[in-house]
């Protein structure tokens, strides 16, 4: 009898907490219809194929950098450097082609250097223990030093063909499109379905009992900074071939909050531990949604950050509640 | 005078504390004395009211007093000087001393440090340790100098009860004649002391009165004086049969799978060397701050050591030296805090059964995890340790700590492992549990699994190990087997004596 009452007790509590869960989820539905609504009424041309197909092309850029991010933030690191090794990595190898005109090498340059950045983070935080915040935001210092250093603050015009090939149409959509979502459905399946990415969540959960199950967490730590240099280097490339261009101004100065803003709305967690890919594009493209709506209202640049930060800190608290953390 | 009388606390499922009446006269020295779990712990911290009794009442100088809070008692005059002393590492000295009334400077936000350290220098100067310099950082003093610091901080509170926790576990040779100086000097100024000790040897030395707690009953009170060490020992463990019937299955056991080898490490381990045999349960006993937990880590690795090495033998291999960072690879291990690095809390029991042999699920070449082989194989293994929950999909933060201990075991029965480390393997879980973890312990090692059991529970030792080696100040003093692992000669050798730490 008694076990009885507790298992109602037990139903009703469950009942209690999903739908308490279903009301946020509800709740947060509603705020991003309400959104999108805001959206169409004060912006006339906000749902036509011209405009849909310009924020998914922008959303390459940030989105490519969240995927990487989603990586590092699941392994319980931080990797503030991608940005800035974007553009380490793409201005040499556009330098390159633009001199020679050798794509293959020009892209194996840029994956080369973002190796070294990523070996850089990775050792150090891997290796030395060293704390991920503070390394990283050293090697930020560094590859953009090394980006001015190498143009001399000048800008990489006329890229060959061969390579702005990848920043053609097809028809109307352009290439970078498809190839950002391959890139992610190949991440999710990494990260959902195989060894690996089960690893790395079972170090951003708690990385001693991974040690303890005997796994070599180093090595794994390691492999992410290296994984998230060479999404910053395919955000790279791709970004260059759309815009013919590669220079020290290439990536706004809000990309790097943007790219961590993104994951973490999309459920990524600081602490590590959680986080998946589809979350992290929805939460890219909403990211690029605000700063598409800021463009298209005519707001200026830093009435436009105001409204940002607070769209992005009203959409944390939101998932917060329904995660119940 | 400190009184507390007839106190009576009770746990969820256990009565921690059964009328204990305790007396403490100014001008002595109390021993507060009994095994982990006895019940010592529970009754200082009501009276440092961190716990309420159920019953019972504290009595300073005959008037009666509430604990409801750490500030109550500080308010009371009681301070307690922990067995690793609390500080804040990067303020000083004198900060220290006056951590809670800091001295007011001349502008109210500001503290007047030179005032405090002049005050601190007195209390140091009071206690004869004038070579602590109030200005020095705590962390570039040493640990004894640290426990000064403590006993200052209390005098400068206005303590008239000093509780000293197990004071000289980490302390050298010199530092603990000084400080039983110290004690003996708070006491001829009258205060009244409470000390809390294993070692017989040091209640002999200091102790006026003792009073002895087994099991959350007293067993015993008195004045030291005259006191028989045996009759002292009776009291701590209780007048168990001298000899528990050992196992009465005699395994083979001359196959030799790890071999440690001269562990040297950190400042407690000092070269301790032992075999472990093909199926067979071998004990690390000894006391709290003995170096069990200490030997386990450095043997796998998780800790550096300095010296020494170990050799591990693979099915069908022989005994070669391992670089210790693959041993975790070949072996299992359940830590002693399950939390800590044990679990994955937040992931499911599947994930958590499965997280040592991830390998063993995947295809060849792309490392794809097939799910559904490893749900069926935590099903099995839910069932095989008997955990109980609803599906293989719970996630371990939600399970009780006995279900979550058996979720730690399955995992490494998953992997099948050679050798098997157990560290504490049932704390913090339920007497049904516990049998069942028993249970499973006498099968593995039945079966071919080498055990490492370390445990502070005496009972568990004798019911489990085949052979038992004790540890004393990081070296093996003894090494028992057979009839002799019992528990009084087990506790004996454990309480053997203060002289471990020179």
């Amino acid at each position: 009898m008694s076990n009885q009452t507790t298992v109602t007790n037990h139903n009703k509590i469950q009942t209690i907490l999903s739908d308490r869960k279903k009301a946020l989820d509800l709740a947060t539905a509603a705020v991003a219809v309400f959104f999108v609504i805001i959206l169409c009424v004060a912006v006339p041309n906000f749902l036509s194929l011209n405009n849909i197909l310009n924020l998914l092309e922008l959303l390459t850029t940030v989105g490519m950098l969240c995927l990487g991010m989603t990586f590092i933030l699941i392994v319980g690191g931080i990797d503030l450097s991608m940005p800035a090794v974007l553009m380490a990595t793409t201005i040499p190898g556009a330098l390159f082609m633009s001199k020679t005109g050798n794509v293959l090498i020009g892209i194996l340059i840029i994956f080369a250097i973002g190796a070294i950045f990523g070996m850089i983070n990775g050792v150090a935080v891997a290796k030395a223990k060293m704390i991920p915040f503070i390394v990283t935001l050293s090697t930020q210092i560094i590859a953009n030093g090394f980006a001015v250093m190498v143009t001399n603050s000048k800008s990489v015009f006329g890229l060959p063909d061969a390579f702005l090939f990848l920043g053609i149409k097809i028809g109307v959509v352009p290439i970078s499109i498809p190839i950002f979502f391959i890139v992610a459905v190949i991440s999710h399946i990494i990260l959902k379905k195989t060894k690996y990415g089960r690893i790395f969540y079972m170090i951003g959960q708690n990385e001693e009992t991974a040690r303890v199950s005997g796994i070599r967490t180093d090595l794994y730590i390691f492999a992410a900074y290296i994984m998230a240099s060479v999404y910053a280097c395919m955000a790279g490339i791709l970004l260059a071939a759309r815009t013919n261009m590669a220079g020290a101004t290439m990536v706004g100065n809000t990309m790097l909050t943007d790219t961590i803003s993104a994951a973490v709305i999309g459920g990524a967690s600081l602490s590590g531990g959680r986080g998946n890919i589809w979350g992290s594009v929805l939460g890219a493209l909403f990211i690029t949604v605000i700063s598409n709506f800021i463009n298209l209202m005519g707001y200026t640049y830093y009435v436009g950050l105001i409204i940002k930060g607070v769209l992005i800190v009203m959409i944390i608290v939101l998932d917060r509640l329904r995660n119940g953390d | 005078m400190l009184e507390m009388n007839h106190i009576t606390k009770q746990f969820p499922g256990v009565l921690a504390l059964d009328d204990v009446t305790l007396k403490a006269d100014p001008g002595r020295i109390l021993a507060l004395i009994g095994i982990n779990g006895a019940g010592k712990s529970t009754l200082m911290n009501i009276l440092g009211g961190i716990l309420k009794q159920d019953k019972g009442d504290i009595l300073i100088n005959e008037k009666s007093v509430s604990m409801n809070s750490p500030k109550d008692a500080e308010k009371n005059g009681i301070a307690f000087i922990h067995q690793e002393p609390l500080f804040f590492a990067s303020m000083s000295v004198a900060q220290n001393v006056f951590i809670g009334n800091m001295f007011k400077g001349a502008v109210p936000i500001l503290t007047d440090n030179a005032k405090a350290e002049k005050e601190a220098k007195k209390y140091l100067e009071l206690l004869g340790a004038n070579d602590i310099s109030p200005h020095s950082a705590m962390e570039d003093i040493t640990i004894g100098a640290r426990q000064m610091v403590e006993i200052a901080r209390a005098l400068a509170m206005g303590a008239n009860t000093i509780i000293f926790d197990e004071p000289t576990s980490s302390l050298s040779l010199h530092e603990k004649n000084k400080l039983f100086e110290v004690i003996r000097k708070l006491k001829h100024e009258g205060k009244v002391i409470i000390y809390i000790s294993h070692f017989l040897e040091e209640i002999t030395e200091l102790c006026d009165d003792y009073l002895v707690l087994r099991d959350g009953k007293m067993s015993g009170t008195g004045v030291v004086e005259g006191l028989e060490k045996a009759d002292l020992v009776t009291m701590i463990i209780g007048q168990k049969p001298a000899v528990i019937e050992k196992k009465t299955v005699k395994r083979q056991l001359d196959e030799v799978v790890l071999k440690v080898d001269r562990i040297v490490s950190g400042n407690l381990l000092r070269g301790v060397s032992f075999e472990l045999k093909k199926r067979e349960i071998l004990g690390i006993w000894g006391l709290m701050g003995s170096g069990r937990t200490e030997l386990v880590r450095a043997i796998v690795g998780l800790d550096r050591i300095d010296g020494g090495m170990v050799l591990f033998k693979e099915e069908g291999g022989t005994l070669t030296k391992i670089k210790r960072s693959t041993l975790l690879r070949k072996i299992g291990y359940v830590t002693e805090s399950r939390h800590y690095d044990g679990l994955f809390l937040n992931m499911d029991i599947t994930n958590n059964c499965t997280a040592a042999k991830l390998d063993s699920y995947c295809s060849k070449r792309l490392k794809f995890i097939d799910v559904n082989k490893e749900a069926e194989d935590a099903r099995t293994l839910i069932k095989s340790v008997n955990i109980k929950v609803p599906d293989e999909k719970t996630r371990a933060s939600q399970l009780s700590g006995g279900n979550q201990q058996k979720v730690v075991f399955a995992k490494w029965l998953n992997k099948g492992a050679p050798v098997l480390i157990l560290d504490e393997p049932t704390r913090g879980v339920d007497v049904g549990s516990k049998m069942e973890i028993y249970k499973t312990i006498k099968k593995i090692a039945a079966e071919g699994t080498s055990v490492i059991l370390v445990s502070s529970e005496v009972d568990e030792m004798v019911d489990l190990s085949d052979r038992v080696i004790v540890l004393q100040g990081g070296r093996i003093v003894k090494d028992v087997e057979g009839p002799d692992i019992n528990i009084n000669n087990l506790m004996e050798l454990a309480l053997g004596g203060g002289d471990a730490h020179e």
